[in-house]
């Protein structure tokens, strides 16, 4: 039997299996927790499943719960996302639930190189500017991401131009510019700590700038507009980058979502996510063979 | 188990859970609940329903004159701007709604100062001498985003004044809220795809992205999907150069568009706390409609 052929059927059965598995959900005939219908949003669900709208299914999932980092609504430059380290120095509760945003910076990264205050515009009140600060990646060990979001205010005009570049506007850029930085660590061996620092977090999260080939996590991320270490790398002069969100890799949605670094306000919903994914990244792959 | 089993399973599964959640809502609603148990015993949802049609405050009540009522869109202006003398605005300025920094003006005033201005007035003159709005019954905001557009929904005492008004320039009235939106689709489509940039394609296409609709070539959202199975309005009829009408009978109004519009608030229910049995009724339809498809 020709390859082409064997594939085909191989993702079709997939294709039919992966469809029982999201049906499960409401049937409650599998391992996968079944839920019931409660709230409007569970129905549109339902019914995006039943009618095999599954990228619908993925989008009201994404709407419905803390998807923040790959399900953009507000206005691109109220938020940020910051990656940054850990460090246990003078203040031995370091934790990020008690930092402020000036507090996160000065252990997280010496104030030499990068003041998160400096991409706030003037007369910016913490209490009162900033409406959501919280860890999104919560498995990791030394590092944090967090996410910001402020009341709407324009934060791109220094963003771009401070260093070490480790704050973006979406977590799918941001983990771009950690690649990027991976990139420097192995290619031009540069040693910088945010260099080492995004090296070390990547490789606890299983992603290597190398395996660009192989991951195609990081071939996909690879694939989104330069970020500012490339752009620079590259001489280019306008640091300044684009004005909308790049659309987010599937591959990275699933990859996210199963290692939780996308939480969910329904527990039972995340499993259903990454189904939901495999099933469309099935459903596209066999598309392209035909 | 076939996946079109498992898909009939998982559809009588939601019918149960559905039937459970309206159980439970009318258990605890103390206007309706006692009303609606028997019908409830006997699983008659077709009951429920008309029963909540005939208590709400119905945008298009069955037995009713369709020509004496419309849904109209209004478009919006900033709140100082100066009301042009002997405009529709100027006849309507009483019962024009608005927020603090808007107020609504019938769409036609969009194209004052254009080459329509020979429309602009005559329509201005018809509404001086008709005075609609002498044999006014109602007028209510029915759905608004600011800065876009708003819907009413305006009811005349007697006559067929809408007669006269569906159908001409620039489409901006339908009789129910199901032809309006067919209609505001239809402009959409002629934004997107036939490259019509006039004042109310572009209201149109906005306000419809605002509240998530959007027409596409394989209409693959559900409620744009069941609103285009409408029979043709005006802008649809125009395109394919038919002459333009209006039904003297109204068409079945969509489930799928009846349960996103009384989620939206379109309707009065909340008024009543039916909103939530009328909806979950809605549900059960739809779900019905599903497993005959299979």
């Amino acid at each position: 039997m020709d390859k082409s052929l064997l594939k085909r059927i191989s993702y079709e059965n997939r294709i039919e299996h992966l469809k029982d598995l999201v049906l499960s959900y409401i049937t409650g005939d599998s391992e996968r927790p079944s839920f019931t219908i409660t709230q409007d949003v569970d129905f549109n669900l339902v019914e995006a499943i039943i009618d095999e709208r599954y990228e619908d299914a993925i989008r009201l999932l994404e709407q419905d719960n803390f998807i923040k980092s790959v399900c953009y609504t507000q206005n691109r430059l109220s938020r940020v996302f910051v990656f940054g380290k850990l460090l246990d120095l003078e203040n031995d509760n370091a934790n990020f639930g008690k930092l402020s945003l000036v507090d996160f910076v000065s252990v997280g990264y010496s104030t030499d190189y990068f003041d998160i205050d400096s991409i706030l515009p003037d007369g910016i009140n913490e209490d009162e500017d900033i409406l959501v600060r919280e860890q999104v990646a919560a498995e990791l060990d030394n590092f944090v991401i967090a996410y910001y979001k402020f009341k709407e205010m324009s934060l791109s005009k220094t963003l771009s131009s401070i260093h070490p570049h480790i704050v973006a506007h979406t977590l799918h850029e941001l983990f771009k510019i950690l690649l990027e930085w991976q990139w420097a660590y192995y290619e031009l061996g540069n040693r910088e700590d945010v260099a080492v620092w995004s090296n070390e977090a990547l490789l606890s999260m299983g992603l290597d700038v190398r395996n660009a080939d192989n991951d195609p996590v990081v071939r996909d991320l690879m694939k989104l507009p330069d970020m500012y270490v490339a752009k620079f790398l590259m001489g280019d002069t306008n640091i300044a980058i684009q004005n909308t969100d790049p659309e987010v890799p599937v591959t990275f949605k699933f990859w996210a979502a199963k290692k939780d670094i996308i939480s969910f306000y329904k527990k039972e919903h995340a499993n259903l996510y990454v189904d939901l994914i495999s099933l469309q990244q099935n459903i596209d792959k066999l598309a392209e063979l035909i | 188990m076939s996946t079109v089993e498992t898909k009939r399973k998982a559809i009588l599964t939601s019918i149960k859970n559905q039937m459970q959640a309206l159980s439970v809502n009318i258990a605890l609603n103390k206007d309706h609940g006692p009303a609606l148990k028997n019908f409830l015993e006997g699983g008659n949802i077709d009951a429920i329903i008309a029963y909540l049609n005939s208590d709400k405050v119905t945008l298009t009540p069955k037995d009713h004159n369709r020509f004496s009522n419309a849904i109209q869109m209004w478009s919006h202006k900033p709140i100082d701007t100066e009301i042009e003398k002997n405009s529709q605005e100027e006849t309507f300025k009483d019962g024009c709604l608005g927020g603090e920094t808007y107020r609504i003006i019938p769409m036609i005033e969009e194209y004052r100062g254009t080459i329509f201005d020979a429309i602009v007035e005559e329509k201005a003159l018809m509404l001086q001498k008709d005075r609609p709005n002498d044999n006014l019954s109602k007028v209510s905001s029915i759905f608004s985003i600011p800065d876009k557009l708003t819907l009413t929904y305006i009811e005349l005492k007697s006559g067929s004044f809408f007669k006269k008004i569906f159908g001409t320039f620039p489409y901006a009235v339908a009789p129910t809220l199901e032809e309006s939106f067919k209609l505001m689709l239809e402009w959409q489509w002629a934004y997107k795809y036939c490259g019509n940039t006039e004042p109310v394609a572009k209201i149109c296409n906005e306000f419809l992205l605002a509240v998530g609709l959007d027409v596409d070539d394989q209409d693959t959202n559900p409620v744009v999907r069941s609103l285009m199975a409408l029979p043709d309005m005006y802008v649809a009829q125009y395109l394919k150069g038919h002459d333009i009408y209006t039904s003297p009978q109204a068409p079945e109004p969509p489930l799928e568009f009846l349960l996103w519009a009384c989620e939206k608030g379109m309707f009065d229910y909340k008024r009543n706390s039916g909103d939530d049995i009328y909806e979950t009724c809605l549900k059960i339809k739809i779900l019905q409609k599903k497993l005959l498809e299979i």
